[in-house]
């Protein structure tokens, strides 16, 4: 007889990530809440979670957090399957690819802060791929993009300080 | 910070500066000028060298001056002096066409501006 029901068993691992993705998606909420200065920069300091995963519990699990972070963010605020959702996406996709390649080549040479401007400079350039190839053909639109990068430094050494900051301080238990 | 974040910092920097370099130049300049009058004949000018060219057309001489890179009709003999008045030209594609003296300069370079005009 086949079993009648699926017992699925979360491991600790699991829980961390349910933990640190909720955190996520709470400051990605709030960041949305707040009205940005100018249209298409924001903090992204649900970053800092996703870097302090990769930090504590290594590639797959800030794979995880940012993943989750995207969709169920996108669930809360209503933007799932949106073009917000696609933009967030795909700046969440490259950012991984910048800070996993980065992580790749000199994990012991780096702290949160290298690894976070990484991931900025990679989630503006995804998200300027996605808006160019979907949303806005037209090659005007890359003449808004060295701003955008440039900003993107900014808040990427802003949140890269923040999760350093952070990391230093926190107990990390044993992975 | 070590030595990687630094390496990361410099990395950004560099796009950065590249991706001004590369979205917020305007087209290339050109590099030379074309001189076409109404008998058929053409000149090629190099904009790298300063000179001056007479050309004859119906009325007289045309007179073009190259000049840093920039090239202009200075002087010609039809009445409304449309093509002096225009200026100096200095990006690829860029015309002057004089038609009382059948002389018309052209800017080529890297890019074009324009694939062609009409008249």
């Amino acid at each position: 007889m086949p079993p009648t029901s699926l017992k699925l068993t979360a491991e600790v691992q699991d829980l961390r990530i349910a933990w640190l993705a909720a955190l996520a998606v709470a400051i990605h909420v709030l960041e949305s809440v707040f009205p940005s200065p100018l249209p298409g920069v924001k903090p992204g300091l649900a970053n800092v979670v996703v870097v302090m995963a990769l930090l504590m519990y290594g590639w797959r699990a800030a794979l995880a957090v940012a993943v989750l972070r995207v969709i169920a963010g996108s669930l809360f605020i209503g933007t799932f399957l949106s073009p917000t959702f696609f933009l967030s996406l795909s700046g969440a996709t490259l950012a991984l690819c910048t800070m996993g390649l980065a992580w790749l080549i000199g994990r012991h040479q780096l702290t949160a802060i290298g690894l976070s401007v990484a991931a900025a400079i990679g989630h503006i350039t995804g998200q300027f791929i996605v808006a160019w190839l979907l949303f806005i053909p037209h090659e005007a639109i890359w003449r808004l993009y060295p701003i955008l990068v440039s900003t993107s430094l900014i808040f990427g050494l802003v949140s890269g300080t923040m999760a350093h900051a952070l990391f230093r301080k926190i107990k990390i238990p044993a992975a | 910070m070590k030595r990687g974040d630094w390496m990361v910092l410099v990395l950004a920097t560099l796009f950065i500066g590249m991706s001004y370099a590369h979205f917020w130049t305007g087209p290339t300049p050109a590099t030379e000028a074309l001189v076409q009058t109404g008998d058929g004949h053409r000149h090629h000018l190099h904009l790298g060298r300063d000179a001056t060219l007479h050309v004859p057309g119906p009325l007289g001489d045309t007179r073009i001056e190259v000049h840093d890179g920039r090239a202009r009709i200075a002087d010609s003999p039809c009445n409304d002096k449309f093509c002096v008045h225009y200026g100096w030209l200095d990006h690829g594609g860029e015309t002057i066409a004089c038609l009382p003296n059948r002389v018309v300069l052209q800017l080529a370079g890297a890019d074009q501006d324009y694939d062609a005009i009409n008249f």
